[in-house]
């Protein structure tokens, strides 16, 4: 497949972004075109006084406060998992490795489990008992993973990824007890399978400083992280502290995905599936490989969520989407490739 | 001279197992060092060790007077590049990509300048002719022009010291010599110093001021390749019959191996002497000297292709001195070497008035004799030779045959 340049690659995927965002806040069941849509935002967003003759009231509240930051926190949710999976491609070197390979989707799993089952229900910045057990589920999963494969102050790959594997099976073993006993099985497989339903400002809130700083961290490894696809002695060689660079994204990634897993659930396949379409477009270099990731992650779970909400009447976990439309196309990409691979 | 690398009393251990034990090596600033060793010898644990890639037990190891272990990844990439043996890339990099990862080491936070990196790299890759291949993916290159691409890589770091391990082992003998050759040039114009770890003897005398030859954890000598090219070493660790030879058109010493099965000894109560000179007995010496007869020859002028294999296999030669007819005295010394012998082999030498007396001296032997008769022109004596041999048919044991191979045979001693 052809590269494009760099300028024009950009450009798109901005207007692609803008075009998306607006698209999906325009579409729902409660019936508002689109300049109403953009009329709306306008006036929201730059305080600007703009006619509003013929918008009621509610149809702009349900711009502001439901569909926006909805769409908004697809976006940011979306990015911030397909970097999670570009950083742990990388530092694994294994393209099978997704944001969640270490346990902390089934950490957080584990912790809204305990939520509703225990019917907790406290509110702590405007987030709910779930969202905040779930992000303590997580955190501590990765903690309990990492310091299990440390050997002295290293942490080989290998060991890492198996007891991540080990700790999320034992977890979700955990899980799935707790659902035999409980009453709420229903509520539990619709948490792991991930939604944006009446998640509004108070999430994007939560996740907003997490998808930004993470991202920074990430993207100024960029250099480093090209270097560790040559392996960890080269890099260590060509001085990269391939240590800290392993602890730097682990903490940092894990911090992001438990904040975007806490307040949606568990989404799987963007983080495993955006990096390698965006690397098809971009090459391995991670200067260009982090941030298209981020607005591709965003544009694709904007779409899903979108589909999720509006394919029929009864909305659709978000998670499912993911992998029913992105596993076909994803497969129609590796096919168009003549190299294979990654 | 200024000490830039030195491993004092070194230990390495893989979990239980010790790789490296004790060892101690200086390197000195531009010089060029090669580590020899067979396999299993600790030779690329060595680099590992000195780019701290695994632990040291114990001992000390400084690179430009600094403490090795002390040094940030940074500081010692700034210091020591490493040129690998086989470097495959599973991402579509290309070879400038690659090549720019050298100067990783060089980047702060604060003291960006771009390019100047990029005229670093452009310098690197046109000394080492790959900027016509910048833009191609790394995974396509050719195995020499990968090692090429890395090569470039080291000069991009521009580290004091390059580490090789191996450079050379995946390619063929044209770009073994082109990367060796790189190397050195950069060794020679960019003083560049050099500890390369290398499969090939004969290559690593051939490029390196100075060897080092590792077995069982240790250094068995550390020395120039004059010193260190010889069989009372390297017969013994890499436990084999080998020839050590002077290549004299590359004026170094060269290693033939010859074989690693050994030969049967109880053979070395027989005495051959065999009649020699021009190249005739070269082979027939070397393969009797390791079935482990006890074996002289003569006479034999001295820088005669025989004479120098002699020597280097060490068995006794009767000489004489260059392009001079054979005197009195060695004369005298080969008869009685004839008389001792058990056999006596005549090769397929011609005989001319200079070495006439090697045919008189059979008179003096009743043990049986053997003639390699090929081809050629025998007597260049005017008959002289001829009448020889047919007064020697009627009083001795005399056998025509056409080859060693017969000869072999004729003894018993066939394979």
């Amino acid at each position: 497949m052809k590269k494009l340049s760099n300028k024009k690659l950009a450009m798109l995927v901005s207007i692609l972004c803008f075009t998306v965002v607006i698209f999906s806040t325009t579409i729902g069941i409660a019936d508002i075109s689109f300049v109403q849509t953009i009329k709306i935002l306008l006036n929201r967003i730059l305080l600007m006084d703009i006619d509003m003759e013929g918008i009621k009231p509610s149809a702009s509240a349900i711009i502001w406060l439901i569909r926006f930051p909805r769409s908004l926190l697809a976006f940011f949710v979306g990015g911030s998992l397909a970097i999670c999976g570009v950083s742990y491609q990388s530092i694994f070197k294994n393209p099978m490795a997704d944001p969640y390979i270490l346990g902390v989707s089934s950490g957080a799993a584990l912790g809204a489990t305990v939520g509703i089952v225990a019917r907790l229900e406290f509110y702590i910045f405007g987030l709910n008992a779930i969202s905040i057990l779930a992000f303590i589920g997580a955190t501590g999963s990765l903690f309990l993973v990492y310091n299990i494969s440390r050997v002295g102050k290293k942490v080989p790959v290998n060991t890492l990824l198996l007891s991540g594997i080990a700790i999320g099976q034992f977890l979700s073993a955990a899980i799935s007890l707790m659902m035999v006993f409980a009453n709420d099985m229903h509520r539990i497989i619709f948490w792991t399978m991930g939604s944006f339903n009446a998640r509004s400002w108070s999430q994007l809130i939560m996740v907003l400083p997490y998808a930004l700083i993470g991202f920074a961290v990430i993207f100024s490894t960029q250099r480093e992280m090209d270097i560790m696809l040559l392996g960890e002695d080269t890099a260590a060689q060509l001085g990269v502290d391939t240590e800290r660079l392993k602890r730097k994204i682990l903490v940092t990634t894990a911090l992001v995905t438990a904040a975007s897993v806490s307040v949606t659930g568990i989404i799987g396949f963007v983080g495993l599936i955006i990096p390698h379409i965006v690397r098809i477009f971009t090459g391995p270099k991670h200067i260009y490989l982090i941030p298209y990731s981020f607005v591709t992650g965003g544009i694709f779970m904007i779409l899903c969520d979108t589909l999720a909400r509006s394919m029929i009447s009864q909305e659709i976990p978000v998670g499912i989407i993911t992998a029913l439309f992105g596993g076909p196309f994803f497969v129609y990409l590796l096919k168009q490739r003549k190299t294979g691979g990654l | 001279m200024i000490t830039q690398l030195s491993l004092e009393n070194i230990t390495v251990a893989y979990g239980e197992k010790t790789v490296l034990e004790n060892l101690t090596i200086e390197i000195n600033q531009g010089e060029f060092v090669g580590i020899i060793g067979p396999n299993g010898s600790g030779k690329s644990t060595l680099i590992k060790a000195i780019t701290d890639i695994i632990d040291i037990k114990n001992g000390k190891i400084s690179i430009d007077g600094k403490i090795n272990s002390k040094l940030s990844r940074k500081e010692r990439a700034r210091l020591v590049a490493v040129v690998p043996q086989e470097f495959n890339v599973d991402f579509e990099f290309n070879a400038f990509d690659i090549v720019m990862m050298g100067r990783n080491p060089h980047v702060y936070k604060d003291n960006k300048n771009p390019s100047k990196d990029y005229d670093i790299v452009n310098e690197a890759m046109l000394m080492t002719n790959t900027w016509h291949f910048k833009d191609r993916f790394f995974n396509q290159l050719s195995g020499g022009e990968r090692q090429r691409v890395i090569i470039a890589r080291a000069i991009a770091q521009q580290s004091k010291i390059i580490l090789l391990d191996e450079p050379t082992s995946h390619l063929d003998i044209h770009h073994q010599l082109e990367v060796l050759e790189l190397v050195k040039m950069l060794n020679k114009n960019r003083n560049v110093t050099i500890l390369a770890v290398l499969h090939d003897i004969n290559m690593a005398a051939r490029f390196s001021d100075r060897l080092i030859l590792l077995n069982d954890k240790k250094v068995i000598v550390d020395g120039t390749p004059e010193q260190v090219i010889d069989e009372k070493y390297l017969g013994r660790v890499y436990e084999m019959e080998m020839l050590v030879r002077r290549n004299k058109m590359l004026s170094t010493k060269e290693v033939v191996p010859i074989r690693v099965i050994k030969g049967k000894t109880e053979l070395a109560r027989t005495r051959i002497h065999v009649i020699c000179g021009g190249g005739s007995g070269e082979q027939i010496l070397e393969s009797l000297n390791s079935k482990g007869f006890e074996v002289t020859c003569g006479v034999v002028n001295k820088g005669d292709s025989d004479w120098d294999i002699s020597k280097m296999i060490g068995i006794y030669c009767v000489e004489c001195k260059p392009f001079s007819e054979i005197d009195d005295k060695s004369h005298l010394e080969n008869i009685e070497m004839v008389k001792r012998a058990d056999y006596i082999l005549v090769t397929d030498v011609p005989f001319g008035l200079g070495n006439l007396k090697n045919l008189e001296a059979l008179f003096n032997t009743d043990s049986p004799i053997y003639i390699i008769k090929g081809q050629g022109q025998f007597d260049y004596a005017e008959g002289a030779a001829e009448s020889i041999l047919e007064k020697l048919e009627k009083t001795k044991e005399i056998e025509y045959i056409k080859s060693y191979k017969e000869f072999l045979k004729a003894i018993g001693k066939g394979e």
